[in-house]
């Protein structure tokens, strides 16, 4: 099995292999002053995003039950879960079933391509 | 007790990893993750307040949503994967297939 083409992995391995990094070190490129400025700008907006969350988060009083777990001597939930699954939501838990298996049948044709 | 706020907190921080991680990165494959990111700061807000009102619909909604999840990353690298055998990269900046 002699196959030269780089996979899909590879293009993401690709960015973090030390080679890779050292000639990006050696012809020195100064990082130019508006990839910085885009950088910067992009972290501002995901920092300002952070901040309206949470201003409004602590803001908020939100009504919550006085205590954690409401039995304490059976702290899973997970029994009451399945049969909430099973009674209340079981139409929207079959159509998920066919949803996930139609996009598996998909991804994987997709991704088998033409030539094997 | 862990006052609810702070589950919030959290999932509002890792939005917001996501959010920067996809404002930032031209990388398909890191795009794909940065978004779970995200679906994943909404599950845990969805079982932060199930459990913090007594109601366990949250928490259905959460493995529903989880399963979408999957469902999305596997169409999601199925079709980077696609891409990649066409044109041997997966920036997103240089694909102008959809265009017309």
């Amino acid at each position: 099995m002699t196959n030269d083409r780089p996979t899909i992995l590879d293009s993401f391995i690709h960015q973090f292999h030390p080679k890779k990094q050292i000639v990006k070190l050696l012809d020195i490129e100064a990082p130019s002053l508006r990839g910085v400025l885009d950088t910067m700008f992009r972290l501002t907006i995901a920092a300002l995003f952070l901040a309206v969350i949470f201003v409004s988060l602590y803001g908020t009083g939100w009504t919550t039950v006085d205590q954690l777990p409401q039995n304490i001597a059976d702290q899973s939930n997970i029994k009451a879960l399945g049969v909430l699954i099973f009674t209340d939501f079981v139409v929207p838990f079959e159509i998920l079933s066919i949803v996930l298996l139609s996009s598996l049948i998909g991804a994987i044709y997709m991704a088998k391509g033409d030539d094997n | 007790m862990i006052p609810l706020n702070w589950y919030l907190a959290l999932s509002a921080i890792v939005f917001s990893i996501g959010l920067y991680g996809l404002m930032t990165h031209k990388n398909g494959i890191r795009m794909l993750m940065c978004v779970e990111l995200m679906l994943n700061s909404a599950n845990i807000n969805h079982v932060a307040f199930s459990s913090y009102n007594d109601d366990m619909t949250g928490q259905v909604f959460a493995l529903f949503s989880i399963a979408l999840a999957a469902a999305e990353a596997a169409i999601g690298f199925a079709i980077l994967m696609s891409i990649y055998r066409m044109r041997d990269m997966i920036d997103v900046d240089k694909l102008n297939i959809l265009r017309w």
